[in-house]
């Protein structure tokens, strides 16, 4: 960390709203950036930071009231028709997929945003381009590349280093503000230094840097100031070297509701026959997991990005190959070579997937038959035939079960809120009678009213038997309903947090801890 | 109340809403060409003749139409229907005037041979992963290939009056390939409404991975479906050559637009949203008349194709406006602005296998070409929370 003379401001942002239907994004916030400094932007998921960089960029609008000062002048922050700056200032933003075209090369993607010389004919100057492209490169310190070479053949490094380094190419040397959003996020440690190395050039500069970072040992390596966010407020707002690590996780996480889940009775007892049994399983981002989960139990998992958590339940659902390992399901040996989500399904799995509307729901079908679709055969009359009425009669009764609103089963599923879509899936998942549920991210993008019933559901699959296996960032939620919550980090189970005694803080702490077991970050690389 | 209660509470309504505009406008345009050309030409178009005439030229079109219904609701294209009606009756043709086969065996090889045909652009497509718009329509050259090959660019006629004779069943004169039209449209209907088979067709269309992970099995079902669309078009060959006696090497490709038209235009009918027989045998009608008028009403040869045109095309805006499975088909895989936007690729085939995508949540994003533009913002790596809004 560096100690710096108190430099002038760059820019203030105070009365910083963001109200979207139904949620508030950000309430009050302020933002001051001081010239030539690396400020963290920090909070948990949902903390308001990509609403916050969103109306940095210009993408968002704030809500009316807010101020921007900028030198002596304040003024309302007009909502600028041009992004990426704020009254002339230059703002740009790195985002944590870089934006880079992979099968391109660096001139390519270099020319891409500041545009092809041409020569007077209109053809394009390659040999300028070229010379632009390693000119760039040295600038900012990176070694000797093939320019020509499509981008996909550097490490991920190497593809930071050039998103950066395009950005600041065609700045010129105004003073501005460098947004970097997870620069580190698919970066190994040792990796992540020589970017830093970048980032203090930057500032060195003179450019200010907002750096939004969840791995907080980075805070205190290369942020001078830090502002923390968190359910849309700015809950703190210092000097880096003021804090430790425990401030940090403290003013993010915080105290928050807790949810409501009557029916959860997380220290219930539940059955003692293994309903699910992982040995050793190793996969993409999964490095010899092993995992144990009876009848009747909800047991959540988590872990920073990477860490293994969120690819069990793709892994034993097929999507993506296993390398070795074994997985039980009520005590049969599931087949792992060549399994299908179909096999998966008939050997008792059944997943609700994180992204509900590319995977969840089928768009255009009706609700009815989202909830059937699964178990039309069931409905069969002979060898081929489908009485089309028992399926529906089949539906009304888990739109029942689930109180999913409105229950007519004829209107399209994608006309429903993002609460109902989702108890749909869940009666669709629940309605094939699995051993084990898996459940990703079930509550993203529902309101707490919603989120409530849909663990309610889930509390009551668990009461009939069902184990139950699930992902989310809603650590408050893992807590409210989890018998235990294992903590994954490099591919495994590290920690295990048992209720009762189960807290949001309990379990933010487990895994910001984890974190400093360095991960390989082999998944990026081997996916396809 | 149980749903069979309703249902026969509603049913009323329901036929009333079936026979709505809304439901099918293309019964009212019917009605109205009928009506318009009687009035144009009321010498020759009110005529038994020239419903005969309607029903024998759109039947074939018709035929391939239906069978375009089944891969088009699972969501692949087949562009090589018109050729492999072409290459089932030039194959017919061949064989009854280069073997001794019996008529039956020679009709059962021809149509066999285009389901094999069909088989291998399902490989191609499934296993292949090939975009089903590409690999159907170089199987279209391919099929090119054969029929030159094996008519070396003359018309076949030796020996196909052994398998004319099915020309001249008819009831009152209504030959057999309208028959055959309609025996298939019920199966196909039966088939794609009334079957667990049918109703997964139309999830794998419309849901994608969504099916994959409901349990539905997209490869097999996109694999069937064209081979059904290809052992269609091979039977509608067969009967072009027992009507007309002869196989002509440039039998084919002219049926192809007029079948897409009929299926999208299908797919605005009945079932707004879902390639359906009944709205496409409707619609297949509605066009041959407009055509067959035409033809007697003398006009330019060149109308009735800029018709067909129009209104394939005038099919698909509707279907866009309505932003429903045809839209999904269609549509061109956009630019996306915002990632938490439901995937509207072009094509299943052509998408990411699964895998790596499910795991968006730990590696985000593919690189989307809206970000090319350096601080151009993408939402893809927003927060769970807030990138669902």
């Amino acid at each position: 960390m560096s100690t710096v003379a108190p430099s002038p401001t760059l820019l203030t942002l105070s009365n910083l709203s963001k109200n979207y239907p139904g949620q508030t994004a950000l309430d009050g916030v302020a933002l001051s950036i001081a010239a030539g400094e690396v400020h963290a932007l920090l909070g948990a998921n949902g903390s308001g930071k990509s609403t916050l960089i969103k109306i940095l960029t210009g993408v968002v609008a704030p809500d009316p009231g807010a101020l921007l000062t900028l030198g002596d002048v304040t003024e309302p922050l007009h909502h600028g028709a041009s992004r990426g700056e704020l009254r002339g200032m230059p703002v740009r933003c790195v985002h944590q997929d870089l934006g880079l075209v992979e099968a391109l090369s660096v001139v390519d993607n270099v020319a891409l945003s500041d545009g092809y010389h041409t020569r007077r004919s209109g053809t394009i100057d390659w040999r300028e381009e070229a010379a632009r492209a390693e000119t760039l490169l040295r600038t900012f310190n990176l070694p000797d590349l093939d320019v020509f070479a499509p981008i996909s053949a550097y490490p991920p490094l190497i593809k930071v280093q050039i998103a950066i380094a395009r950005v600041m190419g065609s700045w010129g040397s105004e003073p501005g503000l460098l947004i970097l959003d997870e620069p580190t996020a698919q970066l190994p440690d040792s990796a992540a230094e020589q970017l830093f190395g970048l980032v203090e050039q930057i500032r060195a500069a003179g450019t200010s840097v907002l750096f939004v970072t969840h791995r907080l040992a980075e805070v205190f390596r290369i942020a001078d100031s830090v502002s923390i966010l968190r359910q849309g407020r700015l809950v703190h707002r210092g000097r880096a070297a003021d804090l430790d690590r425990a401030d940090l996780i403290e003013h993010i996480v915080g105290e928050r509701r807790a949810l409501d889940v009557p029916a959860t009775g997380n220290q219930r007892e539940t059955g003692s026959e293994v309903a699910l049994q992982l040995r050793g399983l190793t996969g993409p981002e999964l490095r010899g997991a092993d995992l144990t989960v009876r009848r009747g139990e909800i047991v959540g998992v988590v872990g920073v990005i990477g860490a293994g958590h969120a690819a069990l339940a793709p892994t034993l659902m097929g999507l993506t190959p296993v390398e070795s390992g074994t997985v039980e399901i009520g005590g049969v040996a599931l087949p792992l070579a060549g399994l299908t989500p179909t096999k998966a399904r008939a050997a008792g799995l059944a997943w609700v997937p994180p992204d509900r509307k590319r995977d969840g729901i089928i768009a255009g079908l009706p609700v009815g038959e989202n909830i059937t679709i699964g178990i039309l055969s069931r409905f069969r009359v002979g060898r081929w035939l489908l009485n089309s009425n028992d399926a529906a009669d089949e539906a009304v009764r888990w739109q029942e079960l689930v109180d999913l609103q409105p229950r007519d089963p004829s209107r399209l599923i994608e006309m429903l809120s993002g609460g109902n879509q989702q108890k749909a899936v869940m009666a669709r998942n629940l309605a094939g009678e699995p051993v084990v549920l898996l459940l990703s991210e079930p509550t993203a993008g529902v309101d707490i009213g919603a989120r409530e019933q849909l663990y309610a559901i889930v509390a009551a699959a668990a009461e009939q038997g069902v184990a139950v296996v699930v992902t989310s960032t809603d650590y408050g939620d893992l807590a409210a309903i989890c018998h235990r919550v294992l903590v994954f980090s490099n591919g495994q189970a590290t920690a295990e947090l048992h209720a009762p005694g189960l807290s949001e803080p309990e379990i933010t702490h487990a895994v910001l801890s984890s974190e400093d077991v360095p991960s390989s970050h082999a998944f990026r690389e081997v996916s396809p | 109340m149980t749903t069979a209660q309703r249902s026969a509470q509603s049913r009323g309504r329901r036929l009333a809403a079936q026979l709505s505009p809304k439901s099918v406008a293309t019964l009212y345009v019917l009605i109205g060409l009928i009506i318009a050309f009687s009035l144009w030409k009321p010498s020759t178009f009110p005529e038994y003749a020239t419903l005969v005439g309607i029903l024998q030229d759109g039947a074939i079109g018709g035929l391939i139409a239906l069978g375009l219904v089944v891969p088009l609701a699972a969501g692949v294209f087949d562009l090589s229907v018109g050729y492999m009606l072409g290459f089932g009756a030039i194959f017919a043709a061949w064989l009854v005037g280069n073997t001794s086969w019996p008529e039956w065996l020679v009709i059962a090889v021809s149509i066999a041979a285009c389901a094999v045909v069909g088989l291998i652009n399902g490989l191609l497509v499934v296993k292949a992963r090939i975009s089903s718009f590409i690999a159907t329509l170089a199987m279209g050259s391919i099929l090119q290939a054969g029929i030159q090959y094996l008519t070396g660019g003359q018309i076949l006629t030796k020996g196909v009056d052994r398998i004319g004779g099915f020309a001249s069943v008819n009831i009152h004169q209504i030959t057999l390939a309208p028959m055959v039209l309609i025996v298939l449209a019920v199966l196909l209907w039966v088939l794609m409404q009334h079957t667990v088979v049918g109703r997964h067709l139309y999830a794998t269309g419309l849901g994608g991975d969504a099916a994959v992970l409901a349990g539905v099995r997209t490869r097999q079902l996109q694999f069937g479906a064209l081979i059904v669309s290809a052992a269609v078009a091979g039977l509608a060959g067969v009967l072009v050559v027992s009507n007309v006696g002869a196989a002509s090497p440039d039998t084919g490709p002219s049926y192809m637009i007029p079948a897409f038209a009929a299926a999208f235009l299908g797919a605005t009918q009945f079932k707004p949203g879902f390639f359906n027989p009944g709205g496409t045998v409707l619609a297949i009608l509605m066009l041959q008349t407009l055509t067959s008028g035409l033809a007697l009403a003398g006009v330019s040869t060149w109308v009735p194709s800029l018709c067909t045109g129009v209104i394939l095309i005038a099919a698909l805006a509707v279907g866009q406006l309505r932003g429903n499975q045809l839209s999904r088909l269609i549509r061109l895989r956009r630019v996306k602005s915002d990632s938490a936007q439901p995937q509207t690729g072009a094509e299943p085939a052509l998408r990411e296998p699964i895998g790596a995508e499910a795991l968006s949540m730990t590696a985000p994003a593919t690189t989307e070409v809206q970000d090319v533009r350096v601080g151009a913002h993408s939402p893809s790596n927003a927060e769970p929370e807030e990138r669902t809004r």
